[in-house]
């Protein structure tokens, strides 16, 4: 028998328990504002596209900051990637078509000539060149020409630093990438045993040239010994003598009182080409200060579905419905990734893709209280089956959020598979008034951030989660190299429309995880953000410019068109930051440092990185 | 930290280290078997033990090839434990046992945690309070002495350290040599170079292993260390000759602190040489010989008191002996015996022993003594004699009792043997002679000319047939452990080393062609003295006697010949003597005192002279022992005077005077010591009161104070300019502290390649220009380390003479003269290093400016750069890099 006292001792224990767990539940779900976006308010800014900072000659002339382009500027390819440099670089550009249109001002020559093979004369013009490198002008050939023409011109041979050709068309087994030239150090392109060999879809094969003494390689071609042994003599174990050797892709020579870089293969034809120039202007000058965006965003594409669709594949593969799917496994597999790494999510919604059953609302509510307790962001994706009308589907899915979140402001939206013109007239419906970022697959010819007028920026994927081919990590650490900047792309779509074993989500989420976790790692001093964070970076990024001094160890920095933070990176040799005021500063490697400027005006103390530990008496005596 | 904080520090380490290795460890275990001893002796025994250890335990796991740190710790740790263990009749395995059962009950809680906090608590305190009152105590006894062992130290600090802190460099050109053979005994690989003495490299070795001391900074400061050794060393020999207390002093203050010796005889000292390390052994073997010979002088009369029936005299002979072995019980006399009334007994003091005698007033008989005093007294010590009596005959039965059963045990002649005092003064003399051997040829040569001169003083004791044969033998077994690892690796085919090859072609005579250093003042009589511009000491061979010169008594004739007229035997021996003396008044002239202190000049000559008188006068006085040092000092110095001054006698050169100075000087202070002791043992040593001596010793000491103060003898700190820029060593120390081992090349004149051997790579300037030059057309000039340091002097060392303020500095015009084709170290010397210096800065301001991210300046000041090149190893820089010009 119990006694009446320990009855209601039991009883009250028993309330206390059940209290103690309902209330924080309802607590939270009070106070889960799921139907309000909360980076409305916070990722807002002044700066629309009339914002955006061109340098004028007068900027270039006083911030020294001036290049001249030899090529064509919209060619999608080059010329394209220099002027998107530029824009970012808040550098000044001139672009001509041919080198003899240029006429250099005595008083305000250019930082760098930046050449496009196809536009230079390399019989008469070569001396052009010449003579601006004896005055100190950088040359940078974005490409080379012919093999067979760099071979029957030794002055173009002896200006780029080329000792031999040792053969004109070689295949290399892979690439490496130097230490201290893009940001996230060595990196070896080249396979393994465990990796796939459609992991190497780098271009591989290349004119063999040997570069001289004097000259400094960042990229070479990676070869066995035996082929090494085909040329050379080589000593068992000679590494050294085989590096030396080794079919140069990108370097630099002094030529006269100037650096002459050579890219020897399309590396700069495509928007990942702009990290190449920011670390080669890092090698010609003493230390390089630029802006960048400072934005990582994690965007998870078409997620969830809301609706029981391709019940019977889903069944047999994962034995539960869409939706289970969704809400058990891959939102779990998601968060776990997000959390590991510190990203946010961007989820771009498509409720449904079929249209055949209704979407639940209440399971909507549901993800977006978990977004909010994640600190996601939902945007929407405008991804819908190409024989369905767009306009159908957005009607159908804009009535759901309506009716569900009607308070929730879109900020984002991802083009997905609608056609700009599509996207453009979606853009007009009421319910995207607020969009501020239009997310698109990744473009080599387009800008990687761009306004696209009516004040809505554009951002583009950097990467596929799923995928990270050597092409891929080079363009994602070029770009981080450039801007601070990258995007993973997860389309869950595949998940849900299957073609092949290789779209379950077990391999696709082992992949995701991996890559994300290896190759964004050494990123991960930049900031973490979604789509509408970065959207403020980027607006911020676009619209300021900056003018910098250097006194001795006191480096000082004048920021204009300045907003509450801005973002640079600071890479020196072998120096480092003492002391920051107006700003916060982080090491993200060796002699590279990411600076918050949180005041217009920054002052920078700088010392070297590693000073000497022992010294002499007499030298502490002033 | 700076670099002076640092040298400070690493010298207080080393300091420390070797103190462990040669006082506190030796003392661990000897201290209670030789308490008896004087401290001086004490001293003396400690230093070599432990020396002795070091030197022979490298060499033996050398020669096994298992020498690394974990085996020299443990065979270090390990005899210790068992020799003490042995020594002091310890049981390990019952005291194991007690600390388990402590344990024990400490867990099992019979103990508790609070009682056992107090116990260690108190147990610290005791031993603490004990420590201090120790201390306190040797303090109060030896008051003088303390204070004035700390002046020395500091003078010492103030003489030979301040150098340290002002010059980082190895200050001698063959220490690079030395370092690359210690180097090689960390591989393992003993004699690399050749068969040489490798005592000192061993000692070095040793420290540098189980101590964790890189070898380049002991070879740096080490130099130190030694000299308070040699001269603690030399405190302490002359402490065991004298009889008054403060007379040593005079002569290591005269030594340490006044300017009247030559640079020459000391300015060795400011490097960590072999031969000065060496020194350290060379008094101590004739300490252990006069202490040899003083004990056999007392064994006699032992015997016979054995033999004889019991006296008085006995009685008091034997009690002269325990004073002679200190006043506690010395372990070899295991019973106290009855006392003695203070009337009857006279004490007195011979030789640095207390002696005791029975009053014998009337015709020396002790029984007539007794026959006179009252009855009432003879009773009492007839009574005590009685009992005396007793004692000794159970004791010697007792004695007996124990050789019989060591004898059956097999084990009773070595007992005897080694229980007795003069073995254990042998074996010391034969460890010490054999040590000197160890360290350096020349070490033992002095030694050896000194044992010459205790075979002069103590002619009447070692001729006798009974310790001739032990003396010699120790000799030469001492000479043979220490030549026994250099056969070991002779017969395993290691040839000799060059410079011992030139040491045996020097004692056979075949390398005698040197060249006579002039005197800066040139006297008549020493006119003929050659007159070869000499290097800073070269001696001479051939006395003058120069091809076409008119030899001695030779008369030059109109046509250019010579007439020789014959002299008288006197008139020749005259002629020689002349001959010898001049010689010998040149040479010391030159090497030993500078002609601006004649008055030392004097002394010099004069204290072997005085000595010998002296030790004739205490031969008349009946303190043989003190007399026969005296004569031993006087007929040493003699030795060595023609050693000296053998090159201008025409005698083989077995070692170069500018060598022998060091030595001779270093005894010679020894020998004015002694004088000064002398003579106020003469005054006043007949005095009952000890007192008055060491007072009159200590104002003799503070007259000489303030009269070399009064005539401003007393030195600045002298300085040694070191053959490595000071810039050079403060790059290197850091580049050592920056980087891991063996990611960094040091690109610079020979000096830095031994010095990080073994933690880095080093590329020769002249290797690396000749590269450049002639493999640089053709072929990539790589150096396969992440780092590679350039060291470039812009004022470049001069080999062999100080700065001076107007060296050339290096220049363009330089840099286009041809790279120097000469070898081994002339191509870093004169205009040739400036040539190599001038090419490096040209190659480097040129690569600089190619790679202008890559090269930076790691260290500048106006004589000295120092260029750091980093470069990525998949992509290391080709160096061959093509003239701007």
């Amino acid at each position: 028998m119990v006694s009446r006292r320990n009855f209601f001792s039991i009883t009250l224990i028993m309330l206390v328990v059940v209290f103690m767990f309902l209330v924080p539940e309802v607590i939270k779900n009070q106070v889960n504002n799921y139907g309000q976006n909360r980076y409305e308010e916070s990722a807002n800014t002044k700066f629309t596209d009339k914002s955006v900072y061109t340098a004028t000659k007068t900027d270039g002339i006083k911030s020294g900051r001036f290049v001249v382009y030899i090529g064509d500027d919209r060619d999608g390819a080059v010329g394209s990637m220099v002027s998107q440099w530029c824009l970012y670089s808040k550098r000044r550009l001139l672009s001509f078509k041919s080198l003899r249109k240029y006429q250099a001002e005595p008083k305000n020559l250019p930082e760098a000539i930046l050449i496009d093979a196809a536009y230079l004369d390399f019989d008469k013009e070569l001396s052009v060149l010449a003579a601006y490198a004896k005055v100190g002008v950088n040359l940078i050939f974005c490409n080379l020409p012919d093999v067979k023409d760099v071979s029957r011109n030794p002055k173009l041979r002896k200006m780029l630093g080329i000792n031999a050709i040792i053969d004109e068309r070689i295949k290399v087994e892979g690439i490496r990438l130097m230490d201290g030239f893009l940001l996230g150090g060595l990196k070896e392109y080249i396979l393994d045993e465990t990796m796939e060999k459609t992991q190497q879809d780098l271009d591989l094969v290349m004119p063999w040239y040997r570069i001289s003494g004097g000259a400094k390689m960042f990229v070479h071609g990676m070869m066995e010994d035996e082929v090494m042994e085909e040329y050379y003599m080589m000593p068992d174990g000679d590494v050294i003598t085989k590096n030396q050797n080794l079919p140069a892709i990108i370097w630099r020579n002094k030529y006269e009182d100037a650096m002459v870089f050579a890219v020897n293969g399309d590396y700069l034809s495509t928007n990942a080409g702009i990290g190449f120039l920011s670390a080669m202007m890092t090698e010609i000058k003493d230390y390089d200060i630029y802006p960048i965006i400072n934005a990582q965003n994690m965007v998870v594409l078409n997620f969830p579905d809301l609706a029981e669709e391709n019940e019977s594949e889903i069944m047999e593969r994962y034995s539960r419905s869409l939706k289970a799917v969704c809400r058990d496994v891959i939102w779990p597999g998601l968060v776990s990734v997000a959390q590991q790494n510190a990203y946010k999510m961007t989820c771009m919604l498509m409720p449904q893709m079929e249209y055949q059953n209704e979407p639940e609302g209440d399971t909507l509510i549901y993800y977006m209280k978990l977004f909010q307790e994640q600190k996601a962001e939902a945007g929407f994706s405008g991804t819908h089956r190409e024989d369905m009308d767009v306009s159908e589907k957005l009607d159908e899915d804009l009535e759901l959020l309506d009716e569900v979140v009607p308070d929730y402001s879109l900020l984002s939206l991802y083009q997905g598979n609608m056609s700009d013109e599509e996207l453009e007239e979606a853009l007009k419906r009421k319910e995207f008034s607020k969009v501020q970022t239009v997310f698109t697959d990744y473009d080599g010819a387009q800008k990687l951030v761009s306004y696209l007028g009516d004040g809505i920026v554009r951002q583009t994927g950097i990467c596929d989660g799923y995928s990270h081919k050597f092409s891929e990590n080079l363009r994602m650490v070029s770009i981080q190299t450039a801007l601070g900047y990258s995007n993973i792309q997860v389309d869950l779509e595949p998940v849900a429309f299957p073609d092949s074993d290789e779209d379950s989500w077990e391999k696709l989420s082992r992949k995701f995880a991996g890559n994300t976790r290896t190759y964004w790692r050494q990123f991960s001093k930049f900031e973490k953000t979604t789509l509408s964070e970065s959207n403020q970076h980027i607006r911020r990024f676009l619209a300021l410019d900056y003018q910098q001094q250097r006194e001795g160890n006191k480096l000082t920095l004048d920021i204009s068109n300045f907003e509450e933070e801005a973002w640079f990176i600071l890479r020196t040799h072998g120096e480092g930051i003492k002391q920051a005021m107006g700003a916060e500063f982080v090491k993200i490697e060796e002699s590279a440092y990411l600076i918050t400027a949180t005041e217009p005006r920054v002052q920078l103390e700088l010392e070297e990185e590693r000073g000497r530990y022992y010294y002499f008496e007499k030298e502490k005596q002033p | 930290m700076s670099m002076e904080v640092l040298t400070i520090l690493q010298v207080i380490w080393s300091l420390a280290s070797y103190l462990v290795m040669t006082l506190a460890l030796p003392a661990l275990l000897l201290y209670r078997k030789i308490k008896h001893l004087r401290f001086c002796e004490r001293f003396i025994a400690y230093q070599m033990v432990g020396n002795f250890y070091m030197m022979n335990l490298v060499s033996v796991l050398e020669l096994l090839h298992i020498s690394n740190r974990v085996t020299l710790t443990l065979l270090t740790i390990l005899p210790c434990a068992g020799i003490y263990v042995i020594l002091y009749k310890k049981k390990p395995m019952q005291m194991l046992q007690d600390v388990f059962e402590f344990l024990e009950r400490l867990a099992g809680g019979q103990v508790g945690t609070r009682l056992f906090l107090r116990r260690v608590r108190v147990g610290i305190w005791h031993l603490f309070k004990r420590g201090v009152c120790a201390l306190f105590r040797r303090i109060r006894s030896n008051f003088f002495d303390i204070i004035l062992i700390s002046l020395l130290t500091a003078g010492l600090c103030y003489v030979y350290g301040t150098n340290l802190l002002q010059h980082f460099g190895y200050c001698e050109s063959d220490l690079p040599v030395h370092n690359y053979w210690v180097n090689y005994l960390g591989k393992n690989k003993m004699f690399v170079a050749g068969i040489y003495p490798f005592g000192f490299h061993c000692v070095i070795y040793y420290l540098h292993e189980v101590f964790a001391i890189p070898t380049y900074v002991l070879l740096r400061v080490f130099c130190f260390v030694q000299n308070l050794m040699i001269h603690y060393v030399l405190l302490a020999f002359i402490k065991y000759c004298c009889k008054s207390k403060f007379a040593p002093y005079v002569g290591v203050y005269v030594y340490v602190f006044l300017k009247v010796f030559g640079e020459n005889t000391y300015i060795r000292y400011f490097s960590t040489l072999p031969q000065e390390f060496g020194m350290i052994f060379i008094l101590p073997s004739i300490y252990y010989l006069f202490a040899f010979f003083v004990s056999k002088k007392q064994k006699p009369k032992n015997r016979e008191e054995e033999r004889a029936p019991l006296t008085i005299d006995n009685i008091a002979q034997t009690q002269e002996e325990r004073a002679a072995f200190g006043e506690e019980n010395s372990g070899w006399i295991d019973e106290e015996l009855p006392p003695l009334s203070e009337e009857s007994i006279i004490r007195i003091e011979e030789d640095g022993i207390v002696k005791t005698q029975v009053r014998n007033d009337v015709d020396g008989s002790a029984e007539q003594n007794l026959q006179e005093g009252d009855a009432e007294g003879e009773a009492e010590n007839r009574t005590r004699l009685q009992r005396w009596n007793e004692a000794r005959t159970a004791r010697k039965e007792a004695r007996v009792q124990k050789r019989r059963i060591a004898r059956r045990m097999g084990q009773g002649r070595w007992a005897r043997i080694t229980g007795s005092e003069g073995f254990w003064y042998l074996a010391g003399f034969a460890i010490s002679f054999g040590m000197t051997l160890s360290a350096h040829f020349y070490d033992t040569m002095i030694a050896g000319l000194l044992c010459i001169g205790v075979a002069c003083g103590y002619f009447f004791r070692l001729f006798r047939p009974k310790y001739f044969g032990k003396v010699m033998l120790a000799g030469i077994l001492s000479i043979f452990v220490a030549i026994l690892p250099m056969l070991i690796a002779f017969a395993m085919g290691t040839p000799l080393q060059g410079s011992l090859g030139w040491g045996m072609k020097v004692i056979s005579g075949e390398n005698n062609k040197e060249v006579v250093q002039v005197a800066p003042v040139k006297e008549q009589g020493s006119a003929n003295i050659g007159t070869g511009a000499a290097g800073n000491g070269m001696d001479a061979a051939g006395d003058g006697q120069q091809a076409g010169q008119p030899q001695d008594g030779a008369e030059t004739m109109s046509d250019g010949s010579f007439v020789v007229h014959q002299k008288s035997l006197p008139e020749k021996v005259i002629s020689k003597l002349e001959t010898a003396v001049g010689a010998f008044w040149e040479a010391m002239k030159i090497y030993i005192i500078l002609d601006s202190y004649p008055l030392f000049q004097i002394l010099l000559v004069g204290s072997i002279v005085f000595l010998a008188l002296l030790s004739l006068i205490f031969f008349l006085v009946r303190q043989t022992d003190y007399g026969a040092r005296c004569l031993s000092l006087s007929a040493g110095l003699v030795a060595l005077s023609v050693l000296q001054a053998s090159s201008r006698l025409g005698l083989p050169t077995l070692m170069d005077a500018i060598r022998t100075c060091i030595f001779y000087a270093y005894v010679l202070v020894a020998a004015w010591s002694l004088c000064v002791d002398g003579v106020l043992q003469l005054l006043f040593g007949w005095f009952k009161k000890k007192w008055i001596l060491h007072t009159v010793s200590l104002a003799v000491l503070a007259a000489v104070v303030v009269y070399s103060d009064q005539e401003g003898l007393i030195r600045t700190p002298p300085v040694r300019e070191s053959l490595q820029t000071n810039e050079a060593i403060l790059c290197l120390t850091n580049i050592l502290h920056d980087n891991e081992d063996f990611t960094w090349t040091i690109c610079s004149a020979n000096d830095e390649l031994r010095m990080g051997e073994d933690y880095g790579y080093h590329h020769e300037v002249h290797t690396f220009l000749r590269d450049l030059e002639k493999k640089g057309r053709t072929h990539s000039v790589t150096i396969p380390t992440s780092k590679v340091y350039f060291f470039i002097e812009k004022i470049p060392i001069m080999y062999g003479r100080a700065y001076r303020g107007d060296e050339p500095e290096i220049s363009e015009e330089f840099a286009k003269e041809p790279l120097p084709v000469s070898a081994g170290i002339s191509m870093y010397q004169g205009v040739n290093r400036l040539i190599e210096m001038s090419k490096l800065y040209e190659w480097a301001q040129d690569f600089a400016e190619l790679y202008p991210n890559d090269v930076k300046v790691y260290y500048e000041s106006d004589n000295f750069v120092c260029y750091c090149v980093e470069q990525d190893l998949y992509r290391p820089f080709n160096f061959a890099i093509e003239r701007k010009d």
